[in-house]
């Protein structure tokens, strides 16, 4: 059942509706098994998978409690578990693929080839929020956990299967479920949810047939460099759309139920640098890489020479590969390494210079650059090839061809969604700040409510999946 | 509201009713009408002008779904056996009436070239073998999707046409793309092969299209199957089943709901309006053609012909008319470009080209919204278009 569907939307009234007659102590309960039916409904096959992840991360953790002086053990066991089982999902045909590619350039046959097994749903999102559980338990952020805690923080329905990447005591302190019913809240949970269907079915999908068609196994060769900036620029706010409408229903329908998720994209077209690119998109997954890979590796080599430089690719790297397993991930996850590791560099060397890191040329140069480079890394991340993606970004920089050859609308709509995306921090910050002053319950707010309504039905179209489902 | 959850089902309740309010009234379709008012634009330049329609003779479906259209064309083609058949392919140039100046709306479904032409068949009297006439036309048609339908027809006895008539026209090089609505053809399995067969990697510059449109397929067909990661049951998972019941039970509730997509329709044509009257980018504005949808579109003409070649089938293109007060090259090349590989295709395909480009005159031409329409013809158009084609494909039907 996803977000953008008319059984969700309609299935939602019921179901929050009941979750405010029952008493407080039956809502855990109910989200839970409302939690295991949502996920269910994708289909039966891997149903029990978050449930045994669960189960196994709980157990380390009671061990880790039992023993503190074999806590690292229990740790690593733990962490260890949750990896096998995401590695078998995920990488298991990327890691069998590449050694029988390696080994027939060495003129060995490969003993196996990889047979395909299907992802279970959002496999890397409660992974990272199992492991994460374990971290804090080890920690000691996470007392006396129960079991029933750790399953509903992992399968509680909003986040489940596209994020955001939660924290247990962000989460799991609100699963008491005793807040009163709020007007404010109630209100600001639909804003979410319908603003959410407008993005994905307006902004998003009006971009994907284009991309789709522009990333095409052989258009690239015949893509000239301005039909390539404007495809990568395309897929940049395609992708944009498509997760962050994601993250706003999620956001929206928890506080239907007065539970507060954390917020996964400020506006990362409008970042001033490549770390503030970061502070503003996908923020729950940075700050889980930040907390958990960054902070940890940082602080154990940061005597060596040139570790924050080496640590920021590797981890970027990873980044890439949990996104997918493909080279063109990995290489995404890289460069915007490169980038940070640029700026970084940028910065040390601008700091000897009084006031270059402050004049207005360098911020305004380094708001183009990020841009640039932010779009110019979607290119691996969208190619269907490293071929194509050598192509594609070989035009974009090298073979300069200033025609193009795509039908005006593209570039219309193009430009019209990144003309959306260049006012929709003021354009959302009126909004707000109109609707704030008052509930607004009596015609202004359900005639927009009623609008996005309108264009939900008007653009909705069966079957279109959110990017990030395939991560 | 003094209580909350009181305050909640309210705002829900005004939603739900403003919602109907807006699907009956049709809140953007009255902007286009304030837009147009605005900008002067007469009725008829912005007015669907209803044309006949019978699936007998057209593709009714406008390739939304050809597969139905297809199977109902075999019976009716079943009607008429040994009758000569012509299947009349092109862009909207086919199916649009737009009025001229000096016509009216006379309330009736007003009739498009091919009706024409299927009339002067059928009053040629039951001496002359008898022919059967189908347009296979949709708005914006590529000639990807000409050649899609194509492949479908030839692999079908029961439709297999024994003449096409080709439309050459400088616009339908500037799509290249298949709509969803095509996708219906792959349900059938002798199409669905010889498609794959084409689809192969590097075999053609329009496999990577076909390739897309049977992952979008194989998609579709998944979700309605097994989605979602998989059944192990092998049934649909509830999610799947839960949205088409809902799906059926809102338009059970209210007709208003199989109607959306005009919305979008009527949203688009506030965009294009915008278009036009603010960065005065029109139908009709020249431009030139390069890049991989017009090496698509080429590659689908030739695979066209040489299709039409291998199964014995008669083809006969023609340069399409076009308005004499709108030129759609933007430069002399561009014309001359476009002449030149017609002419080369023509001669290397061995399809007889016909030069139909000035056969409409200036004043049986119909008007846009901000000027002449460069494709679409008056019902004197339709005539004149009517008459070329049977002048070239005779008593006989070619």
């Amino acid at each position: 059942m996803e977000f953008n569907s008319y059984s969700y939307l309609l299935a939602l009234i019921p179901a929050i509706s009941i979750f405010w007659a029952l008493p407080v102590a039956a809502r855990r309960w109910y989200v839970l098994a409302l939690s295991l039916a949502f996920y269910a409904s994708w289909g039966l096959q891997f149903a029990w998978l978050p449930l045994v992840i669960c189960g196994g991360v709980f157990w380390c953790a009671r061990r880790l409690a039992a023993e503190p002086e074999n806590g690292r053990r229990w740790l690593l066991t733990g962490i260890g578990f949750v990896l096998t089982v995401l590695c078998y999902f995920k990488y298991r045909g990327f890691f069998i693929d590449n050694v029988a590619g390696l080994l027939a350039r060495f003129g060995q046959a490969p003993a196996a080839t990889a047979a395909s097994v299907a992802l279970p749903l959002g496999i890397s999102f409660y992974s990272f929020e199992a492991i994460s559980f374990l971290i804090d338990s080890r920690q000691g952020r996470v007392k006396n956990p129960r079991f029933w805690d750790l399953a509903l923080f992992v399968l509680y329905w909003p986040h489940l299967v596209a994020g955001p990447i939660v924290r247990v005591r962000e989460l799991v302190p609100q699963f008491t479920f005793s807040k009163k019913f709020d007007l404010a809240m109630f209100t600001l949970g639909v804003d979410r949810l319908l603003w959410g269907l407008v993005q994905k079915t307006v902004l998003s999908n009006s971009l994907g047939g284009w991309v789709d068609e522009g990333f095409l196994a052989r258009a690239a060769q015949s893509n000239t460099t301005i039909d390539n900036w404007a495809m990568a620029t395309a897929f940049g706010l395609q992708i944009y759309f498509d997760f962050a409408s994601y993250s706003n229903m999620a956001i929206g329908t928890a506080r239907l139920m007065g539970i507060t998720l954390p917020e996964n994209f400020r506006y990362p077209y409008h970042a001033a640098s490549p770390p503030d690119f970061w502070a503003r998109w996908h923020m729950t997954l940075s700050r889980w890489i930040r907390d958990y890979l960054f902070f940890p590796v940082n602080a154990r080599y940061q005597a060596a020479p040139g570790a924050l430089y080496a640590s920021l690719l590797v981890i970027m790297g990873l980044a890439g590969l949990w996104h997918g397993a493909g080279w063109g991930f990995i290489a995404w996850g890289l460069l915007q390494g490169l980038w940070l590791v640029l700026y970084r560099m940028w910065e040390s060397w601008a700091e000897g210079r009084a006031g270059w890191k402050e004049a207005a040329w360098s911020k305004a140069m380094w708001r183009l650059l990020t841009l640039a480079m932010v779009i110019t890394a979607w290119v691996p991340f969208r190619a269907s090839s490293a071929d194509q993606a050598a192509t594609i970004l070989g035009s974009m920089y090298v073979h300069i061809k200033l025609s193009a050859t795509y039908p005006v609308n593209f570039f219309l709509i193009t430009a019209l969604v990144a003309g959306f995306t260049a006012v929709e921090p003021f354009l959302g910050g009126w909004i707000e700040r109109r609707l704030a002053a008052r509930n607004h319950l009596v015609l202004v707010r359900p005639l927009l409510w009623a609008a996005c309504l309108l264009m939900f039905l008007a653009f909705d179209e069966r079957g279109a999946k959110f990017i990030y489902f395939q991560f | 509201m003094k209580h909350p959850l009181a305050g909640a089902v309210a705002g829900l309740a005004q939603t739900a009713a403003l919602l109907g309010l807006m699907l009956w009234a049709r809140p953007m379709s009255g902007v286009n009408a304030l837009i147009d008012r605005a900008f002067g634009v007469p009725r008829t330049a912005s007015e669907h002008i209803p044309t006949r329609r019978n699936p007998d003779l057209h593709e009714t479906s406008f390739g939304e779904n050809p597969l139905a259209s297809f199977r109902h064309l075999a019976g009716a083609w079943a009607k008429h056996p040994g009758a000569k058949r012509i299947v009349l392919t092109g862009n909207s140039q086919l199916q649009q009436v737009m009025l001229a100046s000096d016509e009216s709306l006379t309330g009736q479904p007003e009739l498009t070239a091919v009706d024409w032409l299927a009339e002067r068949y059928a009053s040629a009297g039951p001496k002359r073998p008898k022919t059967v006439c189908y347009r296979l036309s949709a708005g914006a048609l590529s000639y990807v999707e000409m050649h899609w339908m194509l492949l479908y027809l030839v692999d079908h006895a029961e439709v297999k046409p024994d003449v096409l008539v080709f439309q050459a026209n400088y616009q339908g090089f500037w799509n290249a793309g298949l709509r969803d609505g095509m996708l219906s053809l792959l349900d059938d399995p002798a199409f669905a092969a010889a498609v794959q067969e084409m689809a192969r990697p590097g075999s053609s510059l329009f496999a990577g299209t076909f390739q897309q449109a049977i992952e979008k397929h194989r998609l579709n067909q998944a979700q309605r199957q097994t989605p979602g990661g998989g059944d192990s049951g092998g049934g649909q998972p509830a999610g799947q089943r839960l949205e088409t019941k809902a799906r059926e039970a809102l338009t059970s509730v209210s007709p208003l709901f199989d109607h959306r997509g005009e919305h979008k329709e009527d949203f688009l044509n506030i965009l294009y309006r915008g278009r036009v009257y603010l960065l005065g980018l029109r139908a009709s504005s020249a431009r030139s053609l390069s890049g991989p949808r017009l090496d698509r579109s080429r590659a689908s003409v030739e695979a066209i012909a040489a299709l039409c070649r291998e199964r014995n089938i008669r083809m006969i293109a023609y340069d399409a008319p076009v308005n004499p007060r709108v030129s759609l090259f933007k430069t002399g090349a561009d014309r001359a470009g476009y002449l030149e590989y017609l002419a080369r295709f023509s001669k290397q395909s061995q399809v007889p080209l016909l030069d139909f480009s000035t056969i409409v005159p200036e004043g049986a031409w119909g008007r846009l919204l901000d000027g002449p329409d460069p494709l679409h013809l008056s019902r004197a158009g339709h005539r004149h278009l009517a008459d070329a084609l049977f002048a070239q494909l005779g008593e006989r039907g070619f």
